[in-house]
């Protein structure tokens, strides 16, 4: 568990995070749920969304412990 | 719905409400404090992203084009995925440099440039102020909505709500932001005011959105079943971006300007950056505002859905979250979706109008004053410019909004807007990433960034509203094809946007770097890009505090004795030299750092002033040119941060620069008699205890003549004439000479008392144990028939002088030895015991003992605890003893228990 919490407030989650959730929200990725038209482009995008915030809670949360451990980033 | 009275008095009350909070929030009390430095409250203010543009825009966009709306929050957050590792660094930027706006934190960076500051605050006016126009158009339009629905004429209040609302905007913002100056430019109470204001706004759109939801349909399920059993196709309606023949290219186009539009948007910038009180709020920001924006976002979609099925113009789609709630018959819904959307507007132009002002005041009218002598009147008057900005930037707002209305610039206020703060992205981010960025390379990015920004978005928006630059718009600049602001270069296969960010950005970036690789950095600019790029290191210190010894001080020699030998000759310039090295601490050295150098020269110059007075002793120093261009600015860099550390204006600091001059120098002068005043009290002291000594001895060895005749003349009396004298004649004849002898012993004390504070204590390795068994001895030989158990405990040394410690002993041990002889079982130790962490030598008796509550007198001369019947003696023996100890430097305290012996612990 530590090393998760470890893990997940390091620069290097951040960045492979921000990568992940920039080709998540763009071509070609986007382009499958398009297809479907309608609410499957509506519900991947809430989905997808509502994960990414979940794991900011998990990243943000981790920071704090972190800083009010005294171990920083 | 509503008369236009009672929405105007509930705006009234909230707001009200509103600044008490405020206020309340800007005193002193704990939970206020508490309050207005919580993380959350930083996470929520900057949920003053959310404009009336995104309140109600975002519903109109779902119904237009889809999910694209989706793209202004979620940009936001995948750039809050690095809001830890960029914001961190802007913010302790800010803190190091006193950053208070944009502008101002790419003049820091780009050597302190003025032009650069004065085009970024340009920009951002030029930039924000119809985005301002747009919240008070929404204001305006909704207020009509909820009060016109009798039909009836309007009233005063509905013609008038647009100067109302300005003016009281104006208000709000005067009150809350700019009441006063603020040298940080934080403003708690107003940020207090936003977070509350962005909680009403996603409680009253998520009630809305609940309602439409769950309560006027059984569910998401249901509310898209019944849309479609309307006969609205729902693949049509939820697209990705719309029906454009490039939806990827607009929906990456919207989604970039989003993610920079959350850090650079001037008023972003300014609740992010400029507004942070710790940076740790910035780890609980990264995951709050998120779930805000995807919270307001989630009823968008069901909203736009019902207000299509109901059969609301797709034009009114913009009103549907205020309309539904209406045509449900809901009022009081209906105000509270009207509150918050006016929150939404209120919050942002608060906070747009304040850093605009800001940046107005700083950047293009302190300027201006500064260029035109007359005005220069007016720098006394800063915080009336502030009010004057605030006030230029609302009513500008207005202006443009009275004058365009619905037109298309309007509409499309807000994407344009995102577009300008993109242009700051590149100097902003390369700025604090790479050092290489300068200032030439800065302003082509700036110049060239935002002259696209207006050429390809803006003109197209004034040709399209009927104002101007139609020729141009559909004919290209002179009629050139290729320079078609909607197809710059001939590239017409992306929307205008993305091609006015392709364009805009290809040259911002591109001129960025090959301007900075191009041009050569001033070593002032050098400084400032690597502090501000190194900002996060752990050494990273201010520059005044980094005393690294770089410089060569043999060249620096030359140069300050060279500077010396024009007023004085080479040896006395050389004398002079090595005196101030001396002074300052730094001879023998041949490298110092800036601050040994300054200090040097400090002290080179008062060394002169000496000689040829200060001024020109300055004038020389200054003009001897010993300084190098690069130390020449970290000094000026070593200076400035040392005022910004100090959080004072030049001018305070140098009245309190001359009120503590002038302390010390009453200090020093005050210093200076006290210590004479001492000397002379010192002396006249010394004398009079020497008088007082000499008094006392002449006094005490008169005293023992008359008194051996008193005493002598008595014996013989006993002695001659004891059969001429009756029994109480002799009685009374012993009596005188006991009192005689004992006024003798008395005397011998006192001298001996007097003669011991003359002596000097000399000190040498002494063996306690033999002293005290002698002292034993000699006290046995006198009194031979008390019997009393004596134990010595073995080689107790102790370093002090032998005659003092003689004196001493023979006291406490005599003391003991006649306080315990009367007992049963007398009995006497000497030995060294632990006590306090520490060892004591300690003589103890199981005599009469004393009371503890008199311990403090029984070190007093002439103090005695018992009658001169009970115990003999004069009550000077215990005095000694504490003098004794006293001139050693030494401690004594004392145990006892009335009839339980006492102890003496002493230490030497």
């Amino acid at each position: 568990m530590y090393q998760i919490v470890r893990f997940l407030k390091t620069r290097s989650f951040a960045v492979l995070l921000f990568h992940f959730g920039v080709l998540l929200f763009n071509w070609p990725l986007l382009s499958l749920p398009s297809k479907g038209g309608g609410t499957s482009i509506f519900t991947y995008l809430i989905v997808t969304w509502t994960v990414l915030v979940v794991l900011l809670i998990l990243v943000g949360q981790s920071i704090r412990h972190g800083e009010r451990s005294g171990e920083g980033d | 719905m509503f008369s236009p009275l009672t929405v105007l008095i509930v705006l009234l009350v909230y707001f009200g409400l509103l600044f008490l909070l405020a206020q309340w929030v800007e005193g002193k009390s704990k939970l206020s404090q508490k309050i207005s430095g919580s993380p959350l409250v930083y996470g929520l203010s900057l949920a003053v992203y959310a404009t009336s543009w995104t309140y109600y825009g975002s519903v109109g966009k779902a119904a237009s084009s889809g999910m694209l709306f989706a793209t202004v929050y979620i940009g936001p957050t995948l750039t809050m995925i690095l809001w830890w590792q960029i914001m961190r660094r802007m913010v302790r930027i800010k803190n190091r440099y006193r950053i208070t706006s944009i502008a101002d934190f790419i003049s820091a960076r780009y050597d302190h440039s003025a032009s650069l500051a004065a085009l970024a605050a340009c920009a951002a006016l030029v930039g924000s102020t119809p985005y301002i126009a747009l919240q008070i158009k929404s204001v305006v339009a909704t207020f009509n909505i909820i009060t016109n629905t009798t039909g009836t004429s309007a009233s005063w209040v509905q013609d008038q709500i647009g100067p109302i609302a300005v003016i009281l905007m104006i208000a709000f913002t005067i009150m809350f932001g700019v009441r006063k100056l603020d040298p940080t430019e934080r403003h708690q109470g107003m940020i207090t005011a936003v977070a509350v204001e962005s909680i009403v706004k996603l409680a009253a759109f998520l009630a809305c959105g609940i309602f439409i939801t769950f309560i006027a349909h059984n569910g998401l399920a249901d509310l898209f079943y019944n849309t479609k059993a309307m006969g609205h196709n729902l693949e049509e309606i939820i697209t990705l971006s719309g029906s454009g023949e490039t939806p990827y290219a607009t929906w990456a186009t919207y989604l970039l300007l989003s993610m920079s539009a959350i850090m650079f948007l001037p008023r972003q910038f300014h609740v992010a950056v400029v507004e942070n009180s710790d940076e740790k709020h910035i780890a609980t920001a990264m995951w709050l505002f998120p779930l805000y924006v995807l919270l307001i976002s989630i009823f968008v979609v069901p909203i736009a859905l019902d207000g299509l099925r109901i059969g609301f113009a797709k034009s009114m789609a913009d009103t549907y979250v205020l309309r539904l709630p209406m045509w449900y018959n809901r009022p009081w819904l209906t105000m509270f979706v009207y509150i918050g959307g006016v929150s939404a507007a209120v919050s942002m132009v608060m906070i747009s109008s304040m850093t605009l002002a800001t940046m107005l005041s700083n950047h293009i009218l302190l300027p201006i004053i500064g260029a035109v002598k007359p005005l220069g009147f007016l720098r006394r008057h800063l915080i009336r410019l502030k009010w004057f900005g605030v006030t230029f930037v609302i009513l500008t707002g207005y202006a443009f909004n009275v004058a365009v209305g619905d037109s298309f610039m309007l509409v499309n206020m807000g994407m344009i807007s995102f577009a300008a703060a993109l242009q700051f992205a590149p100097v902003i981010l390369g700025g604090i990433f790479w050092e290489g960025g300068n200032k030439k390379g800065a302003k082509l990015a700036l110049g060239s960034g935002f002259a696209i920004w207006f050429y390809t978005l803006v003109v197209p928006a004034f040709a399209q509203s009927g104002w101007a630059f139609e020729s141009i718009w559909q004919h290209g600049l002179f009629g050139i094809e290729l320079l078609k602001p909607e197809a710059l270069f001939g590239m017409a296969t992306m929307d205008p946007l993305s091609q006015s960010v392709f364009w805009s950005m290809f040259f911002n970036i591109g001129l960025y770097v090959t301007g900075s690789m191009l041009s050569e950095t001033k070593a002032t600019g050098l400084t400032l890009a690597r502090d501000f790029v190194n900002i996060m290191e752990r050494s990273s210190k201010p520059i005044y505090m980094s005393g690294k010894a770089t410089i060569d001080l043999t060249t620096k020699t030359k140069s300050i004795v060279t500077a010396l030998t024009r007023y004085v000759d080479s040896g006395d310039a050389g004398t002079m030299f090595v005196s101030s090295l001396r002074r300052v601490g730094l001879s023998g050295r041949r490298k110092v750092s800036l601050n040994e150098l300054a200090e040097l020269l400090g002290e080179v110059e008062k060394t002169l002033a000496g000689a040829v007075g200060a001024a020109e002793a300055h004038t020389a120093i200054m003009a001897a040119d010993i300084y190098t261009e690069e130390e020449r600015a970290k000094l000026s860099n070593m200076y400035a941060e040392i005022l910004a550390d100090l959080k004072l204006t030049p001018g305070e600091l140098k009245r309190r620069v001359d009120y503590y001059k002038e302390r010390e120098s009453l200090l020093s002068h005050q210093a200076t008699e006290l210590e004479e005043r001492v000397k002379v009290r010192t002396v006249e002291l010394e004398a009079a205890n020497t008088e007082l000594e000499a008094f006392s001895y002449s006094v005490s060895h008169d005293l023992r003549a008359p008194l051996r005749a008193i005493d002598g003349f008595s014996m013989a009396l006993i002695e001659d004439y004891a059969d001429k004298l009756d029994k109480e004649g002799l009685n009374f004849l012993d009596r005188v000479r006991g009192a005689s002898q004992r006024m003798g012993e008395l005397i011998d004390d006192i001298l001996t008392l007097s003669h011991m504070t003359r002596l000097e204590v000399e000190r040498e390795t002494i063996d306690l144990s033999e002293i005290v068994l002698e002292i034993i001895i000699a006290i046995r030989e006198r009194d031979p028939d008390t019997i009393v158990d004596v134990t010595i405990q073995p080689d107790i040394k102790a370093e002090a002088d032998p005659r003092l410690v003689k004196l001493m002993l023979e006291n406490i041990v005599g003391n003991a030895w006649k306080f315990s002889a009367s007992g049963a079982a007398p009995k006497v130790t000497f030995q060294t015991e632990e006590a306090l962490g520490e060892t004591w030598f300690v003589v103890r008796d199981n005599g009469a003992g004393f009371d503890m509550q008199y311990a403090d007198k029984l070190f007093q001369a002439f103090a005695r605890l018992h009658t001169q019947d009970e115990f003999e003696g004069t009550g000077i023996g215990l005095a000694i003893v504490d003098r004794v100890i006293r001139k050693h430097g030494g401690q004594i305290r004392a145990e006892s228990q009335v009839g339980e012996g006492a102890a003496f612990f002493f230490k030497l």
